[in-house]
């Protein structure tokens, strides 16, 4: 299940939160692992069972880092490799495996071609996020970070909390350890969570979906009729796609959060407003980036090391983080292309940087970032390059039809919203309003409200087919 | 130290956010209005779960034209596979509690960020069009090919065949697009069709043209609300099909029009979801002995059962609804109202006049289009309609068994583009 759609809001929501505030503090822990466990079983079921798995490992394997850790350092950390073992095997196997052995079976050997490469596996949602979770647990336990959840319900309902279930963000057991055991339910965190899940919501419903569309319409075109307009265009709306899609969603899950108690951190901080590589990736999916600094550079060496190693490590960070984001070459890419850049900058470019004029260093990051998810989002890589042909003049009708101009046209307002939404001016202008006096406060949760409305609006009309001519 | 800069920076970004909303909360300790947020926000959502589920659901939406989605099938099987799952997503959508209400806001909504058009639809004040950039083209060659093979064998056989094309409305009322998108795309899709007829030897009257010529002058020749022409744009259609099949048509004159409705809510208002825009009214173009006529309309699903003025006869071992006139004046209280015309889309209806003088039987092989031109032609023939969509027998064969004087071919470009419904034209077409 997703959140942006109408059977998470009223059936699933609505039930949930509802037997979460009537039973008493004790059971709501419990009561999270039942109804995540149906969130994730609703579209899927068979696959709670690998959910299950992994609470049962990292649950025993947590227990062990725990009990040893102070007397048999050997032992706690075989448990801590016992886990990243169990975690990785599944992740490698649903994510990874049709990928490898596909690829292996591009070398001249005839064993390998009767490899079953089990191509038509779908990946369980949520996998990658929540083996990453898991396995922080166990590693957080053996380096004294947390504490060891002896309860299995409540670690149980960490590893399956469906806020942040499916996109993240990506909550490290240290940052929740003490909000499992006791946290606050109050009117004032509550409304604070509506607030911001309808924020999300919006930036889900409003923003991204109707980017999307305008992307999947003129990247199919572009495949009959390409122009030059058309193809730019088309890969800005999806800059501003995965955007507002990844960062609304990370927002609901906040906001849901905060309904029941919990605070995450945030994920998104504006990343489009960066002046480089290295500041975005400061603002972009920041619990991923924190997790593979925490768990993977750092543990390699970070760069307290000699200067070599500590490239290598950057290098080796770059590629698991492009590979994380999906089993396909050019991810890899996408994540050797960051890489590329963040050194660069490291070594000579963030001075000059810093120096240029701030439009010259922002524009120069949007670039380096529009070009990035080029990368990202063509997995075929040669329909990729047709694509940045296109972008370039290269095999076009003309640089414009008078459909491309007229979308671009109609949606200035919209990319003029789009662009502001990129910036904190909205939210700086909305706690502007909201310190000023209760008035205003009450209008705003008036807004919030009907922000509830319109995306409702938004989600009820996207099965709203009328079938002009006949029915069959 | 390079590594704990960098660190702090990260969280410093994320702290100082999470500090400043705590702060907020804290401070500005609000409890009236998060209470009202959370009433507010949360009574929505608890209302219209409870009513999605309390009120009775429905099969068909008049305003889509379409059969809804009903409460899925639940089984072992269904549930395991997550089909329960994902047609459960269908039928909240569509059967949400004042769905009409939603799609008016989000058209509201896509409106107020001045998008011109919402679901495909321009929307132009209460002038309401379609749009298609690029119909099938591959429709439009099975189409109009098979369309001139049976011309060829019609004629062949001694019949008077005309094959008139219309437009839809972007192609008639370019006028009223944006002007960045214009008629570009419509005059694509002709100058194809163009090349596809004279390959084929079919000489069409062009409709579109004649249309479009009189659209600077007159705004009404198509509903602003539906994709049909409205009877002033059948009637110039008529004049200039009668011209071609060699007669004398009846001037504007000789009718008393009459207004039936003026809430009509047709197709393309439905595509649009703008609640705020007026309906159209519908004409009919009444002559003294307009009732003097006997429609049968082909009903296998027995459509017109206790319809008032209907009875059913049957004729070559075939149902058929009988009713006097092309009205059907039930179909006026309905979403649906263009249907009044000839009782809507049906596979054959034959209309003949209630008299003992010869008239002439003309096939009319068509789409609804045709609906509203009925009245006129029937003055002169005896009319045989036929929509292939739902009538698929070689017509070649059917005109020669049945006696059939003159023919004529009537689409408009979006059922040409839509699917190759005319390819049954070409069996037994020699």
């Amino acid at each position: 299940m997703v959140f942006s759609s109408l059977e998470f809001l009223f059936l699933y929501f609505a039930v949930s939160i509802f037997i979460y505030f009537a039973v008493p503090f004790k059971l709501r822990n419990f009561v999270l692992l039942i109804v995540s466990l149906v969130f994730y079983g609703w579209g899927e079921p068979v696959y709670v069972v690998i959910m299950l798995y992994s609470i049962v490992v990292d649950y025993t394997c947590g227990y062990f880092a725990g009990k040893y850790r102070e007397t048999n350092k050997k032992k706690a950390k075989a448990a801590v490799i016992t886990s990243a073992i169990l975690n990785l095997a599944v992740l490698g196997f649903f994510k990874y495996y049709t990928f490898i052995i596909t690829n292996l079976q591009l070398l001249p050997f005839d064993f390998l071609q009767a490899i079953p490469t089990f191509a038509d596996i779908e990946l369980p949602i949520g996998i990658s996020f929540y083996t990453f979770q898991t396995m922080s647990y166990t590693i957080d336990i053996y380096r004294g970070d947390a504490k060891v959840q002896k309860n299995i319900t409540s670690f149980g309902a960490y590893v399956t909390l469906f806020p942040q279930l499916i996109a993240g963000p990506i909550v490290r057991y240290q940052d929740i350890d003490d909000q499992l055991r006791d946290r606050p339910h109050n009117i004032d965190l509550f409304a604070s969570g509506i607030r911001t899940f309808v924020c999300g919501m919006a930036k889900k419903i409003l923003l991204a979906n109707a980017a999307g569309e305008l992307w999947d319409h003129f990247r199919v075109l572009s495949e009959t009729n390409a122009t030059v307009l058309g193809a730019w265009i088309g890969l800005i709306f999806y800059a501003f796609q995965i955007y507002f899609d990844f960062s609304g969603y990370s927002d609901m899950a906040i906001g849901l959060g905060k309904m029941m108690g919990f605070r995450f951190k945030e994920n998104f901080f504006y990343p489009y407003v960066s002046k480089s590589i290295t500041e975005f990736w400061r603002r972009w999916h920041i619990s991923m980036g924190t997790w593979f600094r925490e768990y993977v550079y750092i543990p390699l060496g970070g760069n307290r090391c000699a200067k070599w190693k500590m490239y290598r490590n950057i290098i080796v960070v770059w590629l698991v983080t492009g590979f994380w984001h999906g089993a396909s070459w050019n991810y890899v890419l996408w994540g050797l292309y960051y890489c590329l850049f963040l050194l660069i900058e490291k070594i000579f470019l963030l001075k000059w940087l810093e120096k240029l004029p701030r439009a010259v260093s922002h524009i120069y990051s949007l670039v380096v970032v529009l070009f990035g998810w080029w990368l990202f989002v063509f997995e075929d890589m040669s329909a990729g390059v047709t694509y940045l042909r296109y972008m370039f003049g290269q095999g076009v009708t003309a640089f414009s039809e008078p459909g491309v101009t007229f979308d671009v046209l109609r949606n200035i307002v919209f990319i003029a919203i789009l662009c502001i939404a990129s910036t904190p001016l909205p939210r700086t202008l909305y706690y502007k309003i909201y310190q000023k006096n209760q008035l205003c406060r009450c209008i705003l949760a008036v807004v919030a409200a009907l922000g509830l409305v319109v995306c409702t609006a938004y989600l009820v009309d996207s099965s709203y087919n009328p079938f002009l001519y006949f029915r069959f | 130290m390079e590594e704990k800069k960098t660190k702090k920076r990260v969280d410093g970004d994320s702290e100082a956010l999470r500090l400043l909303d705590l702060q907020l909360s804290l401070k500005n300790e609000s409890k009236i209005s998060n209470w009202l947020c959370a009433i507010l926000a949360m009574g929505f959502i608890f209302t219209f779960a409870i009513l999605l589920f309390v009120t009775p659901d429905k099969e068909f939406s008049a305003e889509e034209n379409r059969t809804l989605a009903t409460f899925p099938e639940f089984t072992k099987e269904t549930f395991f596979s997550g089909e329960f799952g994902e047609e459960f997503g269908d039928y909240m959508a569509d059967q949400f509690p004042l769905r009409n209400f939603f799609v008016g806001v989000k058209a509201a909504s896509e409106t107020l960020q001045l998008k011109q058009t919402n679901n495909d639809t321009f929307i132009n004040g209460d002038f309401l069009t379609a749009r298609n950039d690029y119909p099938d083209e591959k429709h439009l060659e099975t189409n109009i090919s098979a369309a001139s093979v049976f011309a060829k064998a019609a004629e062949k056989r001694g019949m008077k065949v005309v094959a008139a094309l219309a437009g839809r409305k972007m192609d008639v009322y370019d006028n009223k697009l944006p002007g960045a998108y214009g008629s570009y795309y419509s005059d694509r899709i002709w100058a194809k069709l163009d090349e596809i007829a004279s390959e084929g030897e079919l000489d069409y009257l062009n409709l579109r043209a004649i249309l479009r010529d009189k659209s600077d002058e007159r705004d009404d020749l198509y509903y602003n609300s539906d994709h049909h022409w409205t009877t002033h744009g059948a009637y110039i259609a008529y004049c200039e099909i009668m011209k071609e099949l060699g007669e004398e048509p009846y001037a504007k004159e000789d009718f008393n029009i009459e207004v039936v409705t003026e809430e009509f809510f047709g197709t393309t208002w439905s595509a649009a979801g703008v609640k705020w825009a007026e309906g159209d009214k519908i004409e009919f173009w009444r002559y003294d002995d307009d009732m003097n006529y006997t429609m049968k309309i082909l009903d296998k699903a027995g459509t017109f059962e206790g319809v008032e003025g209907f009875s059913y006869v049957e004729e070559d071992g075939l149902k058929f609804a009988e009713t006097k006139g092309f009205y059907v004046n039930k179909f006026l209280s309905e979403k649906d109202k263009y249907a009044a015309f000839i009782g809507g889309n049906f596979g054959l209806t034959k209309i003949t006049k209630d008299t003992d003088e010869e008239r002439e039987t003309l096939l009319v092989v068509k789409d609804s289009f045709s609906h509203s031109l009925v009245p006129f032609l029937a003055r002169h023939y005896d009319l045989v309609l036929v929509d292939l969509r739902y009538y698929s027998k070689s017509m070649i064969n059917y005109a020669e068994e049945n006696d059939i004087d003159k023919v004529l071919l009537l689409y408009n470009m979006e059922t040409l583009t839509e699917a190759g419904y005319l390819k049954i034209l070409r069996s037994g077409a020699k």
